[in-house]
């Protein structure tokens, strides 16, 4: 029964991401479980949103009145749109079923690895200070209060929960807790190993479309092994995991945008959608959504395209990434202190220049620690310099997607500077960074593999 | 509470939280709670009841072995005075989150006298729970 309502409440979330699908039309021809794990990650990002506004509104946190308007937006889209919807035809797989040994090999190997990643999520005890000082404790406080208490965050007592941080995790961590009807934070750690399915099997179908099926499944299998990637999903520690997730699907649905030449809806309004959802996730995300804003309009001036073109597109991404943006912003105006995001004055900076070599050399050591990464950053390492023969030749998207760990990256380098503790901070962030761009790593080294392919095939036409 | 069975099994530092379930159930009838702990990690402790005893007010006093008690005493005495917790936790554990934890003598012999004695002119009697924690009672 407790189990069962556990798994209900992560059906419902799917559910829920399901019907933005049919609210926006989206059309992908993507395989069945990807398209679920794309809306249990959307599902995530509504209800929480939602339980933020019933809280404002006054209204209970309760099963009845976060469902209802659910239900009947549904009820509304179907009644008006039942004659639109039709079940895309799937296309003809004219190519053979791939079914070698060495594809069942490593398929065995995924779901060895996501099923103990599920068992240790669920059984394991609670481990991280974070996962009930913070992200716990809030989940905690929302169910017992049955809204958001507004003010909560300006209590002295609970200043150390870090109160600006956006409220994607908790309320998920909540929205579970209704289901279960009790607090049980060890129960929802699940959460975390959910993301961590949903990025394998989003990361499968997007590296299968581009590489192949068997190239796809070793790079899943290559993602789904890194250690820290693992560990992280068992732990349920913060909002890394989410963050990662969201951000891999950003950059995802922006790239295939752009390879559309811009074209696809579907795709502008699902990456709209992601760069909004990771706002709400972390407060770097609003880096995020703010670098695929410049190069969205970067591309376009590049490109010399019509202007009407460009304001209607850039007009969608601002007005769904809004929905995720705004209300969090607006909130933390009455109740909450001014975000973390804080810009490092260039005194500070002057002031820290001797560090650079230790915070350089840290983040060197973690990013090729191999227990924690695998075979990642050498991989990429090997391929950034094979690329460095057709630097000339690359293609303008997969430039764009670089930019994106690389910003994030410059962001994180920049913030030691200012901190007062360096050390603590590196020990305590270095990890999690690279864990929050390991997913998009990965794409990007399957993009550049695509590169290298596409660049040597040339190279042979041309010869 | 729905917490301190799990808590028991979910967490290293085994003879605090083998008595946290304890203090739960004395601190549920409690208004409001004051926490002394070591200064080097006094939040652990303090973040850890605030998520298991949520609404209730706790309040925290941190002390420095290495440092005399006398300006300990003069927060504390502000502390009782204007807060008037119903509950007193002490916890003198110097090793924390490891499995084995270790007491801090000094704490024992210049610190725990004078504060059982404080404590009692505010009649909060003080008892014994293990060889790391005290509780009023």
């Amino acid at each position: 029964m407790y189990l069962s309502s556990l798994i209900l409440s992560l059906v419902t979330t799917t559910i829920i991401g399901y019907l933005v699908f049919l609210i926006f039309k989206i059309r992908l021809g993507w395989s069945r479980m990807s398209k679920l794990a794309l809306s249990f990650l959307i599902g995530s990002g509504v209800i929480s949103l939602e339980m933020l506004l019933l809280s404002v509104f006054n209204i209970g946190l309760t099963l009845t009145n976060i469902l209802l308007p659910l239900v009947v937006l549904l009820l509304i889209f179907f009644l008006l749109n039942i004659k639109i919807i039709k079940p895309k035809q799937k296309p003809i797989d004219s190519k053979p079923k791939y079914s070698s040994n060495v594809f069942k090999i490593f398929v065995v190997i995924i779901i060895v690895i996501i099923a103990f990643s599920f068992m240790l999520a669920y059984f394991s005890p609670l481990r991280a200070w974070d996962t009930w000082a913070n992200w716990g404790f809030k989940a905690n406080v929302f169910f017992q209060e049955k809204t958001i208490p507004s003010q909560f965050f300006l209590n002295p007592q609970y200043s150390y929960t870090l109160p600006n941080y956006p409220l994607l995790v908790p309320l998920n961590q909540t929205w579970m807790y209704l289901f279960i009807d009790e607090v049980n934070d060890q129960a929802v750690k699940i959460l975390h190993a959910v993301y961590f399915l949903a990025i394998i099997l989003i990361f499968y179908e997007i590296t299968k479309n581009i590489l192949g099926k068997l190239i796809g499944i070793i790079s899943t299998c290559c993602l789904a092994t890194t250690p820290a990637l693992v560990e992280f999903s068992t732990i349920g520690w913060g909002a890394d995991i989410p963050f990662a997730s969201f951000l891999l699907c950003t950059a995802i649905f922006f790239y295939l945008w752009l390879e559309s030449k811009c074209r696809d809806r579907n795709y502008l309004i699902l990456f709209s959608l992601f760069a909004g959802i990771i706002t709400w996730t972390k407060d770097k995300g609003l880096i995020v959504a703010l670098v695929i804003l410049l190069l969205m309009i970067f591309n376009s001036i590049y490109q010399h395209r019509k202007t009407k073109i460009v304001l209607s597109q850039i007009s969608t991404y601002l007005l769904v990434a809004a929905i995720y943006i705004l209300p969090w912003r607006i909130y933390q105006l009455y109740y909450s202190p001014p975000t973390n995001l804080s810009i490092t004055s260039y005194t500070a900076l002057e002031f820290n220049l001797d560090k650079t070599l230790f915070i350089l050399n840290n983040f060197l050591i973690e990013m090729f620690n191999l227990k924690n990464w695998g075979i990642l950053w050498i991989l990429s390492a090997i391929l950034f310099l094979v690329l460095i023969k057709y630097i000339t030749k690359l293609n303008r998207s997969y430039v764009y997607i670089i930019l994106l760990p690389i910003t994030l990256g410059a962001i994180q380098f920049v913030n030691y500077f200012s901190a007062a503790d360096v050390n603590w901070l590196i020990i305590s962030s270095i990890e999690r960074f690279f864990l929050q761009i390991t997913p998009l790593a990965f794409f990007i080294l399957v993009l550049s593999y695509q590169m290298i392919k596409v660049n040597k095939s040339s190279k042979i036409i041309e010869n | 509470m729905t917490h301190s069975e799990r808590e028991i099994f979910g967490e290293y530092n085994i003879p605090f939280h083998t008595t946290i379930s304890e203090v739960i159930k004395i601190s549920t009838e409690s208004d409001s709670l004051l926490l002394i702990a070591p200064r080097n990690h006094y939040d652990y402790y303090y973040y850890k009841l605030n998520y298991y005893l949520y609404p209730l007010t706790i309040t925290n006093l941190t002390f420095d072995t290495e440092k005399q008690p006398e300006s300990f005493l003069s927060e504390l005495n502000t502390n009782l005075e204007s807060e008037e917790p119903s509950f007193v936790l002490v916890i003198n554990n110097q090793s924390f989150a490891d499995i084995i934890p270790k007491s801090d003598p000094v704490f024992d012999q210049k610190y725990l006298p004078k504060i059982k004695n404080t404590l009692s002119d505010y009649n909060l009697e003080f008892s014994h729970m293990n060889q790391l924690l005290y509780v009023s009672q």
